[in-house]
């Protein structure tokens, strides 16, 4: 049987302050649900690159839009090796206009001569240039949206990046003294069941 | 590390809010752009396309009485999983003055390559000809064709179908210059059982979260009310915030033995 003295009035009023006692306040739960939300979706981008060997790419222009938008984070898995792509697909090729630099946009069909047509959707023509399929970086296997959206800020928007690392940082601390606090309840609650174990009750007097 | 069930809560909305923004925005990895999003059906797994990539077979065509056009289409299967079925129906919206003197004949053959020409064609079958209506209310009960019995292309399963429509002689001049419209449908349809139990939870999830956020907001939304419902139990009686996690409720039942003996 559980012994009754445990739970008394006398036992509830030595807690700080009620409120502490009650558990997490919203603002600390939506600061921690910003947080576990933020890192899932780095979860989502960094397992599937690290596992599956698929390469990250970062877009940067709204070609793509409105369904793919600046900031998110394409996954990129190897074309195949003995067949055409089919329409719809997203790919990553390189830019004809900028050496070294890469687009990634939608194939739009298939020309007779093998070559790939592609579109950004947001563009209402199709690209000058048809793509080889031999051209192809990659073919879009996962999409994480907003996670690359800092490291654009970073590069063109420093108010924005800071906004976010500040918001970030203060989600953090609230969640992190939510937490401690947390522990110290439970640590207080134990402690004190266990004072209350060591000293005798009425009852055992009598 | 310990988590109490509110901060458990927590890391467990915000995984299913993550896994259905992620899950929802890569279907449009593989969906066709919005313009010709229709010409496409998709599944979980598998994804039928056209070989004109959403441009009309009869585009352009001047028919005279006694005429007949004809135009070719490639169906490729690809995906996962072969299809079962491959459905094909009649969407009609044609003008109901053109009905009476239009022939139809739908054939089905092997897989031409791309383009609406029919040279190499080769019927396999005819799947339904005569009048126009008649041959839209055959459609309209859906034409299977199982590509799992059709020769294997590289990148799936394909077959051609032809498509014929004539004027009749004796059209009347009224209709001359007239212009209309009849669509053609190719659905997938497959057997539910011989799906995997990750291509049905894919499908539930990518349906669920298809249209918009909001199914996945009101979760969120829930189980914060739930939540903060939770939280203002707690500050109104603080005792039930002591109440023992699982992990006390161990000691507790060691102290009773204890007790016992």
């Amino acid at each position: 049987m559980a012994d009754s003295s445990a739970l008394d009035d006398e036992t509830v009023v030595v807690v700080p302050t009620a409120r502490r006692d009650a558990g997490i306040t919203l603002t600390e739960l939506l600061a921690s649900f910003y947080l576990w939300l933020l890192l899932w979706l780095v979860v989502w981008a960094a397992v599937p690159a690290l596992v599956l060997g698929y390469q990250p790419v970062l877009l940067t222009s709204g070609s793509m839009g409105p369904t793919i938008s600046p900031g998110d984070l394409i996954l990129l898995g190897d074309p195949p090796d003995d067949e055409l792509l089919s329409q719809g697909a997203v790919i990553t090729f390189p830019d004809p206009a900028v050496p070294g630099g890469l687009i990634t946009h939608r194939i739009d069909g298939v020309r007779e001569d093998g070559r790939y047509r592609t579109r950004g959707d947001a563009n209402g023509a199709p690209d000058s240039t048809p793509v080889e399929p031999s051209e192809v970086v990659g073919v879009g296997r996962l999409l994480v949206p907003l996670i690359g959206l800092p490291l654009l800020w970073l590069r063109s928007d420093v108010l924005s990046f800071a906004l976010f690392v500040g918001g970030t940082g203060a989600a953090a601390f609230v969640a992190g003294a939510a937490n401690r606090a947390g522990v110290r309840r439970r640590e207080a609650v134990a402690a004190r069941e266990a004072a209350e174990r060591d000293v005798p009750t009425a009852g055992d007097d009598a | 590390m310990r988590f109490g069930a509110v901060q458990l809560s927590a890391v467990l909305a915000a995984l299913v809010l993550s896994i259905g923004m992620v899950v929802r925005i890569s279907t449009t990895l593989t969906a066709v752009s919005p313009e010709t999003r229709s010409d496409t059906a998709a599944s979980a797994a598998i994804q039928i396309r056209d070989g004109l990539n959403g441009v009309a077979m009869f585009d352009g065509v001047d028919l005279a009485p006694g005429a007949t056009a004809e135009r070719c289409i490639t169906i490729r299967a690809t995906g996962s999983r072969t299809p079962e079925q491959i459905r094909m129906e009649a969407a009609s919206s044609i003008d109901p003055a053109f009905e009476p003197w239009l022939r139809v004949q739908v054939d089905r053959g092997p897989p031409l390559g791309q383009g609406r020409d029919c040279d190499g064609f080769a019927s396999d079958e005819t799947l339904a000809a005569g009048p126009y209506r008649d041959v839209m209310h055959e459609l309209d009960a859906g034409l299977d064709w199982a590509p799992a019995t059709s020769p294997e292309i590289p990148g799936g399963h394909a077959a051609s179908f032809r498509v014929r429509v004539t004027l009749l002689e004796d059209t009347p001049n009224e209709i001359q210059g007239a212009r209309t419209t009849f669509d053609l449908v190719w659905a997938s349809d497959f057997d539910q059982a011989g799906q995997s139990f990750l291509d049905r939870l894919l499908a539930l999830v990518v349906r669920f979260t298809e249209d918009s956020f909001l199914p996945m907001l009101a979760i969120v939304a829930l189980a914060i009310l739930f939540l903060g419902i939770q939280d203002r139990l707690d500050v109104a009686t603080p005792r039930l915030s002591k109440a023992a996690l699982f992990e006390e409720i161990v000691p507790f039942e060691d102290r009773t033995s204890d007790d016992d003996t």
